[in-house]
């Protein structure tokens, strides 16, 4: 790191700063202080403006928090009913359309999606803001003109994040609901006649939802991970828009700082995944 | 065998859709000189950011080049992306996830728990990361994309092996005093062959999707260049002024990765020996 600074630099310097960043030290000796000191979430100060990163992540994580848990709610309550509806009526006109919708939901690049909606909404018809989380006069406006203001700031990049979310999880649901609809106790509630809606919704729903709730946990990684790039293009102000900011301007312990809370929030996710496991399924008893 | 794979292959029309466009997007790469009808870094600084006319098919950018001859050369670099990082991340994967399974015990607890710990990192996230150690150019880019790729597909190798291990054409062969390796290679790894070209074909979508991402965000293949995600990123700057530069580069990532999911897709149903039946 140290060979890009100035050729100039004295040899008194260049000591002063080996000896700052611990560099003088051997390897395994400043592993163990890395290691040491992200433990208590100590991640050094930024190189850019030389503020503590994790306050500067801490001031960034609610409006990304925001941002994926809106997202995840509306994957949930979109995608769910789409993916039953689905399985339920196999092979039928609905059933095929989603299938296609699927395809696409895979294919298209979410953010050209951002440019095309910023493009139809924000330019041409001009109903939504295309940038930020407040307008210019934010301060001004009462109570209810604040969150009317966020709300119109929240809807593009919620839609823009949950898209990929809803493809997949409207597929995963479907594929679940249908494996459930084979086995033999659908048959048999059906044999002893009870009507087809109770089948469904109270048979059948029940046991394809276990599988489905536990990606609630496993779908951060793809959202912190979209995060980076709808936030940049909205200028939203997350942590994915701090790391890429970080990145441009190699401000390495923000991103490593970044990387630790990304992973930290993942394996959070799937611990979540797991507990809810247990919690809606009554066979799964952890000892 | 093949034969078969082959005859309910050509029933699959959307599969067979999606071979014919990649089909054809291959060989535009490969003539792109013939077909583009303007070099595509040639400036002409009077008629920028100039909408779809005849003379230039789909506009001109804020250089003033022509949109449609960078597009046509965007084919080469998101088609050679997909397949090297795509190449990477199957020859790593497979051969862990061969090791893995084959000789299972701690050697595979070992490989298991790496794979773990990869999967705990945003992938995105992970590949921006590592860009910004290094320099973003279109080889690094290649490179990272590929050896990020791999843990998934070790884990669906790995799950295939430890079930084919205990076929008895495997036993036979280890019995016949083969060495590990041969049985590995010619014995296991044809009959796991399926998932992993399935796979294979899915991962190229999603690298020429996680390439343009990247060169969108100016980490990727660098200009004057011309990749599909870069010249969106003019797009963004010009969001007011030309919708024309959002729109088709986007296409093109649309129908390209597209038709690989749809190729991906379709090589399952005729591959999978449990669709047989049905």
């Amino acid at each position: 790191m140290l060979t890009g600074l100035s050729p100039k630099i004295g040899a008194e310097a260049k000591a002063r700063l080996r000896s700052l960043y611990g560099l003088d030290k051997p390897i395994h000796v400043q592993y163990w202080l890395w290691l040491s000191r992200i433990a208590r979430f100590d991640f050094g100060e930024s190189f850019k403006d030389g503020r503590r990163v994790i306050i500067k992540i801490l001031e960034r994580l609610p409006a990304t928090l925001l941002l994926d848990i809106l997202s995840l709610l509306l994957i949930f309550f979109i995608a769910l009913p789409i993916g039953i509806m689905s399985a339920v009526r196999q092979d039928s006109f609905f059933d095929k359309g989603m299938t296609i919708f699927v395809f696409f939901g895979f294919s298209v690049p979410a953010f050209w999606l951002a440019l095309l909606l910023m493009i139809l909404f924000g330019v041409f018809l001009g109903w939504l803001p295309i940038s930020g989380m407040h307008s210019v006069n934010f301060p001004y406006f009462s109570i209810w003109g604040k969150m009317w203001d966020l709300i119109k700031h929240l809807i593009l990049p919620v839609l823009v994040t949950a898209f990929g979310g809803l493809a997949y999880l409207s597929r995963y649901s479907r594929a679940s609901m249908l494996e459930v609809l084979r086995q033999d106790y659908i048959r048999t509630a059906r044999a002893k006649g009870v009507p087809e809606k109770k089948v469904i919704y109270r048979h059948a729903l029940r046991n394809a939802l276990i599988p489905i709730v536990t990606l609630l946990g496993l779908s951060l990684p793809g959202l912190i991970g979209g995060g980076i790039i709808f936030e940049t293009i909205f200028a939203w102000p997350g942590m994915g828009r701090l790391s890429y900011q970080a990145v441009m301007a190699r401000d390495y312990p923000v991103i490593m700082g970044v990387g630790v809370i990304a992973a930290f929030l993942t394996l959070l996710g799937n611990l979540i995944a797991d507990i809810t496991y247990a919690f809606v399924d009554p066979r799964i008893r952890y000892r | 065998m093949w034969k078969i794979f082959w005859r309910r292959f050509r029933r699959n029309k959307l599969a067979m859709l999606g071979a014919l466009i990649i089909f054809s997007l291959a060989v535009v790469a490969v003539i792109a000189p013939l077909i583009a009808p303007f070099n595509p870094n040639q400036q002409d600084i009077l008629h920028r950011l100039e909408p779809p006319s005849h003379k230039h098919l789909l506009g001109t950018d804020d250089l003033g080049r022509d949109l449609l001859s960078r597009i046509v050369y965007g084919t080469r670099v998101s088609l050679f992306v997909g397949f090297v990082a795509v190449g990477i991340a199957i020859m790593i994967g497979s051969l862990l996830g061969l090791i893995s399974g084959y000789f299972g015990g701690r050697l595979d607890s070992l490989i298991m728990r790496f794979v773990d710990i990869m999967l705990c990192f945003p992938t995105f996230f992970l590949i921006l990361m590592v860009i910004a150690f290094l320099e973003p150019n279109i080889w690094n880019v290649m490179v990272v994309i590929g050896i990020t790729g791999w843990p998934g597909l070790t884990r669906l190798v790995r799950g295939e092996c430890l079930s084919v291990r205990e076929r008895e054409f495997v036993q036979a062969a280890k019995a016949l005093g083969l060495s590990n390796r041969r049985v590995m290679f010619v014995h296991l790894l044809p009959n796991v062959m399926a998932p992993i070209l399935v796979s294979a074909t899915l991962g190229i979508g999603g690298a020429i999707l996680t390439e343009s991402a990247l060169s969108f965000l100016g980490l990727g293949v660098q200009p004057p260049t011309p990749s599909w995600g870069n010249i969106l990123t003019a797009g963004k700057d010009y969001i007011t002024l030309a919708w024309w530069l959002s729109l088709y580069p986007g296409l093109a990532i649309l129908i390209t990765v597209l038709a690989y999911n749809l190729l991906g897709e379709g090589l399952r149903d005729v591959l999978d020996p449990r669709m047989m039946a049905e």
